[in-house]
């Protein structure tokens, strides 16, 4: 049994952003991506997010139009809205990077709430390169 | 706690023989929160559970599926329990259907083994 591998193709990673520390994990399965984005260590919202049409049928992948639902945790207010936008922008930034990747993603995401919008942007930013290092797609 | 960039998550996997299909384990531990999968060789997410330990005058965690049916209540049950046992936040998802009873006491069985492992 030495070369069945384990299924799940898992990669982690991690940043300290404006001084918290970020941890990035991200598991592929075959029917789903899972990614787990959180400066809590542990996952505070659950957002699925499913492209509407096959990303390679799009003439730009990467603006995709995305539909996203609350499975779990705040789901209104400016913080969930924040956390939708995360939701649309890593699943275009994977159809981006690869266009025949169909599977939905599942974010599990907790993050500190930031005022300053120019400072959001950075962590924006920082957070989603993190996890297009971390492909399983 | 140690802030070194370093991904903190600990992922702990195994793999069990059920006669002779091999049964994939994965825990990944988090803070005060455990996400657990369990699953065949074509590792699906199908369904997604999260157990919540009680806390003051309750004395049952709670449990909901967020993904999936769970039309036999098997990851709710687990959840449940383990959330009860361990006082922790419990993400469950279980690939292994519903026809086989002794599937489910196996992987109950061994999880339990893994977990006790891992927490304790």
């Amino acid at each position: 049994m030495d070369d069945v591998r384990f299924p799940l193709n898992n990669k982690q990673a991690a940043c300290n952003v404006h001084g918290h520390h970020t941890e990035i994990l991200v598991t592929g399965f075959a029917d789903k991506i899972f990614i787990v984005v959180t400066q809590y260590g542990r996952i505070g919202s659950l957002i699925k997010t499913t492209v509407d049409i096959a990303p390679h049928l799009a003439s730009n992948p990467g603006a995709v139009p995305t539909t996203s639902q609350f499975l779990f945790g705040e789901s209104t207010g400016s913080q969930s809205d924040l956390y939708m936008l995360y939701a649309s922008s890593i699943s275009q930034t994977i159809a981006a990077m690869n266009p025949h990747e169909q599977r939905p993603v599942i974010l599990g995401i907790a993050l500190k709430p930031v005022e300053d919008m120019a400072q959001q942007r950075q962590v924006f930013d920082q957070v989603i390169d993190k996890v297009m290092a971390c492909p399983v797609w | 706690m140690v802030d070194n960039n370093e991904p903190q998550f600990i992922i702990h996997q195994d793999t069990q023989m059920y006669i002779t299909d091999p049964i994939y384990f994965q825990l990944v531990q988090m803070n005060k929160s455990m996400f657990v999968w369990i699953g065949k060789q074509q590792p699906n997410m199908k369904d997604l559970s999260i157990a919540m330990p009680s806390f003051g005058s309750q004395s049952i965690p709670s449990v909901t599926t967020v993904l999936g049916q769970d039309i036999s209540e098997q990851s709710r049950n687990l959840g449940r329990r383990l959330a009860s046992k361990y006082h922790q936040q419990f993400f469950i998802s279980l690939d292994i259907g519903n026809q086989d009873e002794m599937l489910v006491a196996f992987v109950e069985k061994k999880l339990s083994e893994l977990i006790k492992k891992v927490l304790n």
